[in-house]
């Protein structure tokens, strides 16, 4: 193609790429690279139905001023990705040499606010991602093997889970395991504790989150592995059926083997959802036990009466870095792949 | 939805016309009132759609996310609503961003009915009209601490020995509900205790924290004491589920919302018996402090400052028309809060906020920062409240997580 | 040892009916042929005797046993696929020693088999790739290998020389024969191509709609087809098949009359083959302008049109001749097949 041609051909996803992902993205990079101005304070008395007091306010006027003459704000540099809400290599510092053990440093390393979401971001993304591919491998090859006629029916109600909203499919959850919901008061008689509770206990939540988190993603590698079931070569089947390959046999060098590429596919897809899970926190108001990367931008944006623009800018980078590096290995791969195909 | 808003204006007008005088507006101009979503103040703004006629154009956005786009939506010009209905906590953004006017000529001109007590003065100018007030109070069953023999509880001591007496006489296993979800909820029960010891929250004349002390842990100890008479699932409690737990007979005390107060009283309501019961008081003291620990909070309402004149008189006109003694001559909206109106005698529901007052409990801090620590609060303290680290550990955290967020804002150097 | 009986075999699915009265009684050691069109039944019946569909009716005997409702993996065969059926991600060792492995042969055996084999189809150098990086006829040499591995007692083969181009296909046909008369294991063989057919078959059997429509050696087949559905797609061009009516031994159909027949008066399909008639001069039996001359290298085929049937003879190959131009043909009463018109069946000699 001559490379006007190509150029014509290219230019309208290229404009629409620089328009809706380079230029939102720099934006956020530059963002994250700036803080509010100082603020200017006075003291004022305040009264109201509760009597008087004096206390500090913001001169808005001031502050009017620094703004117009610098609307981005005070530059920072990359304070607020090492400040202790983000990196953190200060307090990271201090915990190194105040604790004795390693056990020690970690938990309070993990106890930092971007390191605890983190953790949980990366056990759930490792622990779900998996599980999501298994069971929906399972479940394609229970509904590929059951007769047509209830088929449809079972597809249908094995896809509810992916139809119903998160945030509804995590309430609905989370009032079944309140320790008075069936779930919950169900485990309370089953081991005869009635303070157990799968909300307040942090491991707790995290299994429910995590049983929640393969329960909604399920469908997905279920749909795509169901696809994929109705291509595998007839032959190459019987053949295993000839050579004396017993079922599982015939699943692990016929079907999985075919399905292979659809599994990266989809851990790809799952890789990137999962690393971003926020609607089962928040619909679990599980954010005392988890938290995830999402959720610190979202209470970095909603949590105050003024967004932190700068924090959340920083989280975001600091996530997007982190979907780069989860994805590359799985990138790599595919790149061999179409190499060695080419 | 203009539509449908003019629906519903149409059928407000026709009720209030024939219950009291019309709504008369000197002038045009267009109100657009922001709001919680309440049922106290959906009363209010009600009244003040009403007002819409020959050249008053009425608008109202009732929203529980009206806090998130306050901000915003009074920044352009004109601002999207010329009335804002806040509280001492969310008048501070405006106020720090120079959002809102001083309404000093407006009540000269129209505020006949407002009282003194109403005016939100800062730096000597009306910034805001308050009128309703809100605060913690304590809700007892008066019949079961009466049958086990216990006083009605004046501090937090007393709470803790009142639910071991009913846990241990097996009336109850966890008596006690306070809204520990993390979040909001539990960074404001933090606040109240902390209140009660009378500490100040910030260095004098600074934005830095002052709560990493003996105060702050032994605020922290006993809301932990309260946690363990609480049920399993303690960490999500919050004050819309509370009424579930105390309708079930399921908790004897609880600490909650005067403007909730209402539907836990009333006796129409799903179980009279316990409604008939359920007393109210003022919020206990502790560590032997005198001061209720709760803090207090108003309703009211700030005009934005990127109007016309026109637009704000209209606007404050309709405000005074809903807020005229009209409003609490119907005892049903009477007895939804704690009005600070002109012409309200307290009902039951309202007892504990003045009984707060009267103790002597202070308000909730107009200081600009105050909501970050708050916001802080309520993110680190939960893993103390759960045993998995010390209160020490937590209010360093705490305050760690407040620094750099006050440091971004630019309120700490 | 490995005889292989089927006794009335019937397949159907609800009213459709793919195999009908199946009965034939394969020998130890046989190379048999099930040749058809697509869809006559032939591969149905394969799998029918590897266990991959069930038996409507009948029994299917292998040796001394009765197969019907055995797994495929318990008949003791093994089956070449016309897509191979190799497993991608093994290699083509790995691929051989497959039945040896899920069949759990002693571990120690695995390599002398799985050489054995590959010396067989001769993928010495090949062993260690995937089926990705082989071609066509390697692929298939590997799955030769694999059927051969554990030393069945029936070999069946869904045409295995279809995905193959055609100089591929004959020498992989040749390898075939080879394997097999070395081996000395029973095989049965599914194509439609009547000339790998006739080259690898001990015998023959021609289906069509189901049914078993003549089961013959090569030659018997090619020779004496049993009906014109036989005629018609044995051989090439196909046998020449003119409808008429036979008085008194004289068969005349339109433009050709054949006299000295011994057969009962009737209505008859006359037949012959191209290459046993010649071009005449004068006195033959066919005499008409010619349709089309085509040169098939080794020899000229003339064509006629009689009526609606398409005649074609076999000439030398220096043979010319226009189209349009009269030319005789002559069909003398001994190359002629006489087949019944209303049954199709041929009638005796």
């Amino acid at each position: 193609m001559p490379h006007k041609t190509f150029l014509a051909f290219i230019l309208p996803s290229l404009l629409a790429m620089l328009l809706f992902v380079a230029l939102p993205i720099g934006s956020v990079v530059y963002q994250s690279l700036f803080i509010e101005h100082e603020q200017v304070m006075t003291e004022v008395e305040t009264c109201g139905p509760f009597g008087c007091t004096t206390e500090r306010k913001v001169d808005a006027a001031a502050m009017q001023e620094l703004r117009d003459a610098q609307p981005a704000g005070r530059f920072n540099g990359l304070g607020t990705y090492f400040n202790s809400g983000h990196l953190a290599f200060d307090r990271i510092g201090q915990i190194w040499t105040r604790s004795e053990t390693w056990g020690g440093f970690f938990n309070q390393v993990m106890n930092l606010p971007l390191y605890k979401a983190l953790i949980f971001t990366l056990a759930y993304t490792f622990i779900v991602t998996p599980c999501v591919i298994v069971l929906g491998f399972f479940i394609a090859l229970g509904v590929n093997a059951i007769p047509g006629l209830i088929k449809g029916p079972v597809i249908f109600f094995s896809l509810l889970p992916m139809i119903v909203t998160p945030l509804i499919g995590s309430l609905v959850l989370y009032w079944m395991i309140d320790s008075r919901g069936i779930i919950g008061a169900g485990l309370q008689a089953l081991f005869n504790n009635p303070s157990l509770s799968l909300k307040a206990s942090p491991t707790l939540t995290w299994i429910t989150l995590f049983v929640y988190g393969i329960w909604h993603n399920a469908p997905f590698a279920f749909v795509v592995f169901y696809a994929g079931l109705q291509g595998v070569p007839q032959d190459t089947m019987e053949s295993a059926m000839v050579d004396g390959a017993s079922r599982w046999e015939r699943i692990r060098f016929v079907t999985i083997p075919y399905l292979l590429p659809l599994a990266t596919f989809v851990a790809l897809m799952q890789l990137m959802d999962n690393f971003r899970v926020f609607e089962p926190i928040v619909g679990f108001s599980a954010e005392a036990n988890a938290t995830s990367l999402s959720y610190l931008i979202y209470s970095d944006l909603r949590g105050a009466d003024t967004p932190l623009f700068a924090s959340a800018a920083a989280t975001s980078v600091l996530t997007t870095l982190g979907v780069i590096v989860l994805l590359t290995p799985v990138l790599i791969r595919t790149w061999r792949d179409f190499n060695r195909k080419a | 939805m203009t539509k449908m808003l003019l629906s519903t204006t149409a059928v407000l007008i026709g009720l209030a016309g024939a219950a009291s005088a019309q709504c008369a507006i000197e002038g045009d101009g267009s109100v657009r009132i922001l709001a919680n979503d309440f049922q106290a103040l959906h009363a209010v703004v009600s009244r003040a759609a009403t007002c819409a006629g020959e050249g008053v154009e009425v608008t109202t956005n009732e929203t529980t996310e009206h806090k998130d786009i306050q901000v915003a939506a009074l920044s352009t010009s004109p601002a999207a609503y010329t009335i804002a209905v806040v509280a001492n906590g969310s008048l501070v953004p405006l106020l720090n961003e120079g959002l809102v006017q001083p309404m000093d000529d407006l009540v000269a001109k129209y505020g006949q009915n407002l009282q003194d007590s109403q005016l939100i003065r800062v730096d000597g100018k009306i910034m805001a009209i308050a009128f309703m007030a809100n605060s913690q109070m304590l809700h007892y069953r008066a019949d079961l601490l009466d049958q086990n023999g216990i006083a009605v509880p004046a501090t937090y001591e007393d709470v803790i020995a009142a639910a071991k007496t009913l846990e241990e006489k097996g009336v109850m296993k966890t008596p006690l509900y306070a809204s520990f979800k993390p979040g909001w909820d539990l960074g404001e029960e933090f606040i109240n205790m902390y209140m009660g010891s009378g500490e100040p929250f910030f260095e004098d004349g600074t934005a830095k924290p002052a709560i990493d002390n003996d105060a702050g842990v032994a605020a922290l100890e006993m809301m932990k004491a309260l946690k363990d008479n609480m049920g399993p699932d303690v960490m999500t409690y919050n004050s819309n589920e509370a009424q579930p737990y105390w309708e079930n007979s399921e908790v004897a005390i609880m600490t909650g919302w005067g403007s909730r107060t209402a539907a836990f009283i009333d006796e129409n309501g799903a179980t009279p018996e316990i409604a008939k019961e359920t007393k109210i008081a003022a919020m206990p003291s502790w560590g032997g402090h005198d001061i209720p620990a709760t803090t207090l909070w108003w309703d009211g309402f700030a005009l934005a400052k990127n109007i016309s004149d026109e637009d704000a008189a209209a606007s404050f006109q309709a405000m005074m028309y809903a807020l005229s003694p009209d409003l609490v001559a119907d005892p049903e909206t009477a007895g939804l809060a704690a009005w600070l109106v002109n012409g309200y005698t307290p009902t039951p529901a309202s007892e504990g906020v003045f009984a707060n007052m009267k103790a002597g409990a202070k308000p909730y801090p107009m200081t600009p920062y105050m909501g970050m620590l708050h916001t802080a609060l309520g993110d680190n303290l939960a893993e103390f409240m759960q045993g998995q680290e010390t209160a020490e550990k937590a209010l360093e955290d705490t305050v760690a997580a407040y620094t750099t967020a006050a440091t971004e804002a630019g309120f700490i150097k | 040892m490995a005889r292989l009986n089927l006794k009335n075999v019937n397949k159907r699915w609800g009213n459709y009916v793919a195999v009908k009265d199946f009965d034939l009684d394969i020998a130890d050691q046989e190379f048999l042929v099930l040749l058809g069109p697509s869809g006559c039944g032939k591969s149905t019946t394969m799998r029918m005797i590897a266990g991959l569909e069930d038996v409507t009716e009948g029994e299917i005997w292998l040796g001394d046993r009765m197969v019907n409702d055995l797994e495929p993996k318990d008949r003791d065969i093994s089956m070449v696929f016309q897509s191979y059926g190799l497993y991608p991600n093994l290699t083509v060792y790995e691929n051989i020693r497959f039945p040896l492995r899920v069949r759990k042969v002693p571990k120690d055996k695995h390599d002398e088999m799985v050489m054995t084999a590959i010396r067989m189809v001769e993928l010495e150098q090949f062993m260690h790739r995937r089926p990705a990086e082989l071609s066509g006829g390697q692929r298939q040499r590997v799955a030769l290998g694999r059927a051969i591995v554990r030393k069945p007692t029936v070999f069946l083969m869904d045409e295995p020389l279809s995905n193959l181009d055609a100089k591929l296909r004959v020498s992989t046909r040749a390898q075939i024969k080879n394997l097999q008369s070395k081996l000395k294991t029973t095989t049965v063989y599914v194509t439609h191509d009547q000339i790998e057919a006739m080259t690898l078959a001990d015998r023959v059997v021609v289906m069509n709609k189901g049914e078993i429509q003549q089961v013959g050696t090569p030659t018997q087949i090619y020779d004496h087809p049993a009906n014109t559905f036989v005629a018609s797609f044995i051989g090439s061009p196909a046998m020449n098949l003119i409808p008429g009516t036979l008085r008194g031994g004289t068969f005349t159909g339109d433009g050709i009359t054949v006299t000295g027949l011994t057969a009962p008066d009737g209505d008859m399909t006359l037949g012959f083959r191209a290459e046993d008639a010649e071009i005449t001069e004068s006195g033959g039996q066919i005499a008409a302008p010619v349709y089309a001359v085509e040169l098939l290298g080794e020899a000229s085929m003339i064509s006629w049109r009689l009526g609606d049937a398409l005649v074609s003879v076999k000439t030398a190959k220096d043979y010319r001749a226009e189209t349009g131009q009269m030319v005789e043909a002559s069909v003398p009463a001994a190359i002629c097949h006489l087949f019944d018109t209303q049954t199709g069946k041929a009638l005796p000699r």
